[in-house]
């Protein structure tokens, strides 16, 4: 028997009931964190949602307590589907507009060294260390998410989707607003041949040679989780 | 140019010089024309030809020759601006290169290495379907007016210059690029922090130099993470107690004792309203998507709304022993009437503690009251004017102030307490024993117990 969180019950309403073929397009308000390695699914935005609803705390509190070698299921109004012995969400990276362009944030961090009671404030390293970090982004006016889902609990849990992407508490990936549409093409995982999301090398994708790589890799979400580390087929990402 | 008019020094750095120059005379001239002016200004080049010159400047290219007003009649201005704020240096390099000692196979060889370079493209420029109604995630948002001009230091220096920050964004009713002035979020959220730390301290009777280093830090830089914590050692006891002692923290969140926590309040990017945000800020200024394009050609251009200040410091020469050097500077600044349209959002407002709801609003009349954003608030910059923050729709009302005071009044001698801590005494232990240069010396505390762990689950 797995972990259960006490709240997963009340999670357990966001799961999906009557999938359908969809389009998510998030109209970004603040450029997307973006590294053009790993790209930007939507199912850790919708779980974080689902996780705070759930639980009123935040996802790293709501999981205290929690083994660490075990993936907790999150419930989402997305369809999964067995792919080679692995869980795989039917939902695609994020696809960014024709006019998306990569560009660079720099953040910063700075120390008020005036206000520590020390004689003396090092701020070029250790604990005191002001910060300027460059952070690869994506400029684009919306992503696209092609998706499987339940269309009515979609509408209602994207309000609380608020941001996709890292550096959300600066505004970072911020959704000016969503868009739920038909995808007759139902291109969660291919879109004309090109792999649109990561899969297990063991489900045998039938995916155009040049639209992907093969390498270690995470099948669901959170996809920091070693959990559902396999060989996988990742998409190669290029913004023109 | 020419060495004599600009001396030996200059005349050696001349590709430094013209690197740093390129953006800022790009963002204070509104034209080719002016730009073009204002570089040859600058360096003591006649562009109609002088006594010492030829003739007019021309441009040498494998296919001829053209004069300067004509190829800058071929040049959009918009690209030039996108161009140069690209890398102004590739730029330079090319212009600083000296002709002067080449032959003429040399120069032919020097203009066909553009050939190895890809055609440039525009590409992209197609308007976006722009959607009649969105699904739009639960914020507060106002207008801020500029009532003086503001300062907000871009990432780059330029020389003697300091720009205002920019952003490259997409027009979504042209489908265009280009480069506009923004407050970073970040930044928001730091003179936001500040405002509303400073306050709680004042609250308690403390000053932040009166705390604990480590916390102080903590409060207003956000805190650190110690070399070699484990933090995933989630310790909900710590968490729970810095949140309910601390309602600023539970609102805008930070690294203390080991735990590294997510704040409530998520502050974003201050958009300029100007042609190229239209489509982002019409809303918040109560335009209806129909009459979007209309009213976006009212709006002026981004570039038309900063202007660069000259700002002298003095060497005072005429005190005795002064060793002041006497300096200009130019400092670009988003001019005075300029609008932002700034929001937030508090995730989820239905789970967050009423009192950090109400320290929210406590802060947001606070800022009210200060009105300042942005840098060189001591020279009089970054005066703003704005009504309250309006929830948007589906978004619930924040509480009264007066929930945060009295609930801080009540538990006053044990916030107290926990400012002045240093560090919780059954902090989590280490993942490693390495103490690197910003480790703690000595022996690492000991790990939480699983009694410990087990209590943490069952209080949560």
């Amino acid at each position: 028997m797995g972990y259960s969180p006490p709240w997963s019950a009340e999670a357990q309403r966001w799961a999906c009931v009557s999938p359908e073929p969809l389009t998510l397009r998030a109209w970004l308000a603040a450029p997307l964190q973006w590294d053009a390695y790993n790209g930007v699914p939507c199912e850790g935005a919708l779980q974080y949602a689902v996780v705070q609803l759930a639980s009123g705390v935040s996802p790293e509190e709501a999981f205290a307590g929690a083994p660490r070698d075990e993936l907790v299921p999150i419930p989402i109004p997305i369809a999964d589907q067995e792919m080679g012995g692995f869980t795989v969400a039917l939902a695609s990276w994020a696809q960014p507009a024709p006019s998306a362009i990569e560009s660079t944030r720099i953040r910063r961090k700075r120390a008020r060294a005036e206000s520590y009671g020390l004689a003396k404030v090092n701020v070029a390293m250790a604990e005191f260390k002001s910060e300027q970090v460059p952070v690869p982004t994506l400029v684009s006016a919306f992503v696209e998410f092609h998706v499987v889902g339940d269309r009515a609990l979609l509408n209602e849990l994207l309000p609380h989707a608020t941001h996709l992407g890292r550096g959300r508490s600066s505004g970072h990936g911020q959704v000016l607003g969503w868009e739920v549409c038909d995808d007759p093409e139902r291109r969660s995982i291919l879109d004309r041949g090109r792999l649109m999301r990561t899969v297990p090398v063991s489900a045998g994708v039938n995916a155009r040679p040049g639209t992907f790589s093969v390498r270690h890799a995470t099948t669901r979400a959170p996809y920091w989780h070693r959990a559902s580390l396999t060989d996988c087929m990742v998409p190669i990402v290029r913004v023109l | 140019m020419r060495a004599e008019a600009l001396g030996s020094h200059r005349y050696s750095c001349v590709s430094s010089e013209l690197s740093n120059a390129l953006i800022p005379l790009v963002v204070s001239e509104r034209s080719c024309l002016a730009f073009y002016r204002a570089l040859c200004t600058r360096f003591s080049v006649e562009a109609a030809g002088g006594p010492d010159d030829y003739g007019p400047i021309e441009l040498w290219m494998p296919t001829g020759r053209l004069r300067w007003d004509r190829a800058l009649s071929a040049i959009d201005y918009a690209d030039m601006r996108l161009v140069i704020h690209e890398n102004p240096g590739f730029l330079a390099t090319f212009a600083s290169s000296s002709t002067r000692d080449m032959d003429d196979d040399l120069l032919r060889a020097e203009y066909e290495s553009f050939d190895a370079y890809p055609e440039p493209t525009k590409g992209g420029r197609a308007r976006l379907q722009l959607p009649a109604q969105l699904i739009q995630p639960r914020s507060f948002r106002t207008v801020w007016t500029l009532t003086s001009p503001m300062a907000h230091g871009a990432d780059e220096k330029s020389g003697n210059v300091k720009l205002f920050r920019r952003h490259r964004v997409v027009d979504a009713l042209t489908g265009s690029h280009a480069y506009v002035p923004f407050m970073a979020g970040n930044a928001v959220r730091g003179m936001m922090r500040d405002m509303v730390m400073g306050r709680w301290l004042g609250l308690l009777g403390l000053k932040a130099s009166d705390i604990p280093p480590a916390r102080a830090h903590a409060l207003l830089a956000g805190g650190n993470v110690e070399q070699g914590v484990d933090t995933g050692n989630v310790r909900v006891d710590v968490r729970k107690r810095a949140r309910a002692l601390c309602p600023p923290w539970d609102l805008l969140g930070g690294c203390t004792d080991q735990q590294i926590m997510a704040g409530r309040a998520r502050i974003h990017d201050a958009v300029l309203v100007c042609r190229e945000n239209a489509w982002q800020v019409h809303q918040a200024l109560g335009v209806e998507t129909k009459d979007l394009d209309e009213w976006a050609e009212t709006l002026p251009e981004a570039a038309e709304l900063t202007q660069l200040r000259l700002g002298t410091r003095h060497a005072h020469r005429e005190l005795e022993d002064s060793g002041g050097s006497q300096m200009i500077f130019n400092v670009e600044l988003l001019l005075s009437g300029a609008q932002m349209v700034h929001s937030f959002q508090v995730f989820s407002l239905d789970g967050v503690d009423q009192v950090t709801a109400s320290c929210l609003a406590d802060l947001l009349e606070d800022f009210g009251a200060h009105g300042v954003v942005g840098a060189q608030n001591a020279r009089g910059m970054g005066l703003i004017a704005f009504n309250p923050y309006e929830p948007g729709p589906g978004t619930p009302e924040l509480p009264d102030p007066t929930i945060y005071l009295e609930y801080v009044d009540a538990h006053r001698d044990e916030m107290i307490e926990w400012a002045m801590m240093r560090g919780e005494p059954d902090a989590p232990a280490r993942a490693s024993g390495k103490g690197g240069r910003g480790g703690k010396k000595g022996p690492p505390p000991p790990r939480a117990t699983a009694e410990e762990q087990a209590a943490d689950r069952e209080t949560f």
